[in-house]
């Protein structure tokens, strides 16, 4: 048994290859993409002529908002694309594991990890959006610049924690299902199946969420320094 | 090894690839549309509470008017309740003038009426006197009513004072005088009054005229153009009139306080 479908290689030339990570992928791809097409393909604006699908994608769209909001406090709208894709994806690679033949992509520690990458990536990028180069560097040397190393080391961290926490439940939960199936074959199994599915939306929310409150961390608690500095100056100002 | 780095760059572009198609085929109509749907519902709202606006400032207007035409109804009623309380006033005024009016005339009209019946009834009962007087004279006294009017003028000629004859001689002086009696009297009657009228020296040789005059009451005048001197029963006749008119005046006075 593989452990990881990235040992799954359908064709390989060198350092390229295709493996069932990235096959999955573009299947759990293909499908966000084709149901989002066909569902906004068609969008009515007016209350009465709203069909179904559209009322539940956009239930799926403003819950997923409102939870971005919550988490942040800010505005949800400029974090929606990332925070939300995270979230679609890993939830609909774990929900196509229960089609036989099919894996999830988020049981490959490599795919975890390049979405934690992307989580590192996007936590600057957002900052440095929100704040600018200078005022986000800056905190990587607070509150001396001897905190340099540890403030890396905390950021490395967190993205290694992120990853390997979702590849391990995904994988977990796979391995756990293999192992219950060869031992009691009838019933249990399916049960297990059906849990699983519970916690990989789970594990979905929690990742896509996790990343939202370091993004978010990230920026007030520089939007915070920043705040205070201000009012420190208007006091004094003032005095 | 768990890490296939080329999967991993591989699955970072492919994130990136699906980030970019869900935000372009999802995310934005979504967003748009429930932005959209956001604009129209306030926009509804807006126009339902422009609507509530308007709405409160008609039914402000609509009351205002009412209000307005209470009042303007108020007014017309006192008005028309003045107008009518004037109107009855001079009604009222006008049927009193009218029943005063109507009163007067009838009063005109039953003292006419009166007086014609008094002097029917005066004339009546004088001549009914008259005529039973003469019977009863004729009957009880075996003598005429002639003679004794006759005689009963004489007793008033003799009984005159002496200037009251003077007078009366002086006014007879030198013209002729007429006797008139309302019946024709006899020839003693007229030889007896013209001896008295001599004695009493009220008369010096005047010739004199006996004439018939009906309207005379059992009486006798002595009249020329400068004097005229009578006695009749209609110094009574007057007296009873004046009696009865008194006992009417009494019995209409009494009735008036009775109905009041």
């Amino acid at each position: 048994m593989e452990i990881t479908p990235d040992h799954i290689i359908y064709w390989q030339s060198g350092f390229f290859k295709l493996n069932a990570t990235l096959v999955f992928s573009w299947v759990t791809m293909l499908v966000l993409v084709f149901m989002a097409g066909w569902v906004t393909r068609h969008l009515a604006v007016g209350p009465d002529r709203i069909s179904r699908w559209q009322h539940g994608v956009e239930i799926i769209v403003t819950a997923m908002r409102d939870q971005i909001g919550d988490a942040s406090r800010q505005d949800a709208r400029p974090f929606l694309p990332f925070i939300g894709t995270l979230f679609l994806f890993i939830a609909t690679a774990n929900i196509i594991e229960i089609i036989p033949g099919l894996m999830s992509p988020a049981a490959s520690l490599s795919t975890t990890l390049a979405l934690a990458l992307c989580v590192f990536i996007a936590v600057p990028l957002f900052g440095i959006q929100s704040l600018g180069w200078g005022r986000y560097l800056q905190h990587y040397i607070e509150p001396t610049p001897v905190m340099l190393p540890f403030n890396l080391i905390s950021e490395l961290s967190r993205t290694i924690a992120l990853a390997i926490r979702l590849f391990g439940n995904v994988m977990s939960t796979s391995l756990l299902v293999a192992i219950l199936l060869s031992i009691v074959p009838l019933f249990f199994p399916v049960v297990m199946q059906a849990f699983g599915l519970l916690v990989g939306v789970i594990q979905a929310y929690v990742f896509a969420i996790l990343a939202m409150v370091y993004i978010a961390s990230g920026m007030r608690r520089q939007q915070a320094k920043t705040d205070a500095a201000d009012a420190t100056v208007a006091s004094e100002g003032q005095a | 090894m768990l890490i296939d780095w080329f999967t991993v760059i591989a699955q970072i572009i492919n994130f990136l690839i699906l980030l970019f198609l869900l935000h372009r085929f999802l995310y934005q109509p979504i967003l748009k549309t429930i932005d959209q749907r956001q604009d129209q519902m306030q926009a509804r709202w807006d126009a339902a509470e422009a609507e509530q606006v308007k709405a409160a400032a008609a039914a402000k207007e609509y009351h205002q008017a009412q209000r307005a035409l209470e009042a303007q109804r108020e007014q017309l009623l006192s008005q028309a309740q003045a107008e009518a309380a004037a109107l009855r006033h001079q009604e009222v005024q006008q049927a009193q003038a009218e029943l005063a009016h109507k009163r007067q005339q009838w009063a005109t009209a039953l003292a006419h009426e009166q007086h014609s019946l008094l002097t029917d009834l005066q004339a009546e009962f004088g001549a009914q006197m008259v005529a039973i007087v003469r019977r009863v004279l004729q009957d009880i006294a075996n003598t005429d009513l002639e003679a004794q009017t006759v005689y009963a003028f004489q007793q008033k000629l003799r009984g005159l004072d002496d200037g009251q004859r003077r007078a009366i001689a002086t006014a007879f002086a030198d013209h002729p005088v007429t006797v008139q009696t309302s019946d024709d009297l006899s020839e003693a009657s007229q030889a007896a009054l013209c001896q008295t009228l001599r004695e009493t020296h009220l008369l010096n040789g005047q010739a004199i005229h006996f004439e018939r005059s009906p309207q005379l009451l059992c009486g006798i005048r002595l009249q020329n153009d400068a004097y005229d001197l009578a006695w009749s029963a209609e110094d009574y006749l007057q007296a009873l009139e004046k009696t009865m008119r008194s006992a009417q005046s009494d019995s209409h006075s009494q009735g008036q306080s009775a109905r009041s």
